[in-house]
């Protein structure tokens, strides 16, 4: 499975260089929620927003 | 005489700083404050075009790709939808790369333009993706790229690149979003409705929370510049790199390759932006000369090198290489792609790098005007030479089938132009609603 392998060797560093933020200093501060909250919302948004179209262009295509 | 010890805040001197720091941050929301008719009247022509693009989308979408010139099993099954979408994603680089140097090496004199690269990052994905959506057979089965995701991410590369992209995207959007915050808390009171807008977008601020967002700005400039390595140099260029069936394509010099044109073209792109804004909105004591000759000598070094690496690439096909390898390149060098090839090679490439790398030796010639010009020649020279990449091999196929020929038809060549013309829309209708100019006062 080289694909898992490598889609880990990326998102892995990734997640760790996001953690090590969220416990850096200064650590009385909200911006490491509003930070997920919106990586949570836009990969949600992006999902939805792919079904939408999907659908919506289901109507058009012949 | 007794002296009266006065505040320094109510001198005339005082008074006249903040007059000056008034006018100053005035001057750096000019496109928020006032809309020319110029403007006005270069976003109804975007408007237009970008239309015509998607009245020629939904002829396709109705009639199928049989409106393009693509076709199997003779012919280019990739044609300029895949170009475009090789260019976009690449030229989204150049923009964080530009916005992490300043946060990561502390290169202030960028500043002014690392917000413009932040969000020529964000349309440029946008597009790249938009692409990606155009091109395919069956649209309305987009949703299956996540449905079928766990089965196909281990023996896809297109998979791995849709899954790089929008970890990308996203983390591009929450920096964008996070650390234009403080310029909306500066501005939130000055407008109506673009102020209530500002006021949700600054959802869960705190007073202080700077510090924090320097902090993030830092780190995630850290796997920004990560991620630019494995898009870039990693999973974009494996969907060629990996292909032993497609001469010309199969090469463990495709990572670099690609991650050198992608630094340039960007590079390229966030200059082109710079200096027309500068111009625009007369932001020439904003954006120094010096951001241009910085940029203009990178430039000048990284696309001098590209061409290193094209003749590495050419001599590999040429030397001692299998037949389909020579036959490829033989299309390009000589045959019916040759002469868009060398003028991109020399018009496109070799004189504006030189002329650029000689103006960094010899600074009296520098100019930013021309400098600025070079870099939308060096632009459209890289989108000639995606096309130079994915068109040739797949026109001179391993298998026995006769050579092939790609003309692109007008609805590509429209749907082309409509993706462009958006992606201009998209940025200066940004440009209206928020600061583009991140604000220097702490």
């Amino acid at each position: 499975m080289i694909g898992l392998f490598i889609i880990t060797l990326i998102v892995a560093p990734v997640a760790a260089i996001i953690l090590a933020f969220v416990l850096d200093k200064p650590h009385k501060s909200r911006v490491p929620g509003v930070f997920l909250g919106s990586v949570v919302v836009l990969f949600g948004g992006m999902i939805a927003l792919m079904a939408l179209l999907g659908t919506a262009l289901s109507f058009i295509v012949g | 005489m007794q002296m009266v010890k006065m505040d320094p805040r109510e001198d005339i001197g005082g008074r006249l700083t903040l007059i000056a720091r008034q006018q100053h941050k005035d001057e750096l929301i000019r496109p928020l404050l006032n809309t020319s008719k110029q403007y006005l009247l270069v976003c109804g022509a975007l408007a237009l075009i970008a239309g015509w693009g998607i009245y020629a989308w939904i002829l396709q979408l109705s009639q199928g790709l049989g409106v393009t010139a693509m076709g199997t099993p003779v012919g280019a099954t990739w044609g300029v939808y895949i170009v475009n979408f090789i260019f976009f994603a690449c030229m989204a680089h150049g923009g964080m790369a530009v916005s992490a140097a300043v946060h990561l090496l502390k290169a202030e004199k960028l500043k002014p333009i690392g917000r413009m690269g932040e969000v020529l990052t964000i349309v440029t994905l946008a597009m790249a993706g938009f692409s990606i959506i155009i091109d395919m057979g069956r649209p309305d089965r987009i949703f299956n790229m996540i449905r079928y995701w766990p089965e196909r991410v281990g023996t896809s590369p297109l998979t791995w690149d849709i899954t790089v992209i929008m970890v990308y995207f996203v983390l591009s959007a929450s920096y964008l979003w996070l650390t234009m915050r403080r310029d909306l808390v500066r501005h939130a009171d000055r407008f109506d409705l673009r102020g209530r807008l500002y006021k949700l977008l600054l959802i869960g601020y705190q007073p202080g929370e700077e510090k924090k967002i320097d902090r993030l700005a830092w780190w995630l400039s850290i796997a920004i510049i990560f991620l630019i390595v494995a898009l870039s140099g990693g999973v974009i260029p494996w969907i060629f790199g990996l292909l032993p069936s497609q001469p010309g394509w199969f090469s463990s010099l495709a990572g670099p390759y690609f991650l050198t044109a992608a630094m340039a073209s960007s590079i390229a792109a966030v200059m082109l932006v710079a200096g027309i804004l500068r111009k625009g909105y007369r932001w020439q004591e904003v954006i120094k000369p010096d951001v241009f000759r910085t940029l203009g000598a990178v430039l000048g070094l990284i696309t001098a090198f590209y061409m290193y690496l094209t003749f590495a690439e050419q001599l590999t096909m040429n030397f001692a290489a299998p037949r389909p390898e020579v036959v490829v390149s033989e299309l390009v060098l000589s045959g019916e792609l040759s002469p868009l090839y060398w003028v991109t090679m020399v018009a496109g490439f070799g004189i504006p790098s030189l002329v650029l790398i000689l103006q960094t030796i010899r600074p009296a010639w520098f100019n930013v005007t021309r400098t600025v010009v070079l870099s939308g020649v060096i632009i459209a020279a890289f989108w000639a030479k995606r096309f130079l990449i994915v068109v040739p091999s797949l026109l001179r196929p391993l298998l026995p089938f006769p050579f092939g020929t790609y003309n692109p038809t007008w609805a590509e060549w429209s749907i082309i132009a409509g993706t462009f013309a958006l992606a201009v829309l998209l940025y200066m209708l940004f440009i209206k609603v928020f600061p583009i100019v991140e604000g220097h006062e702490k």
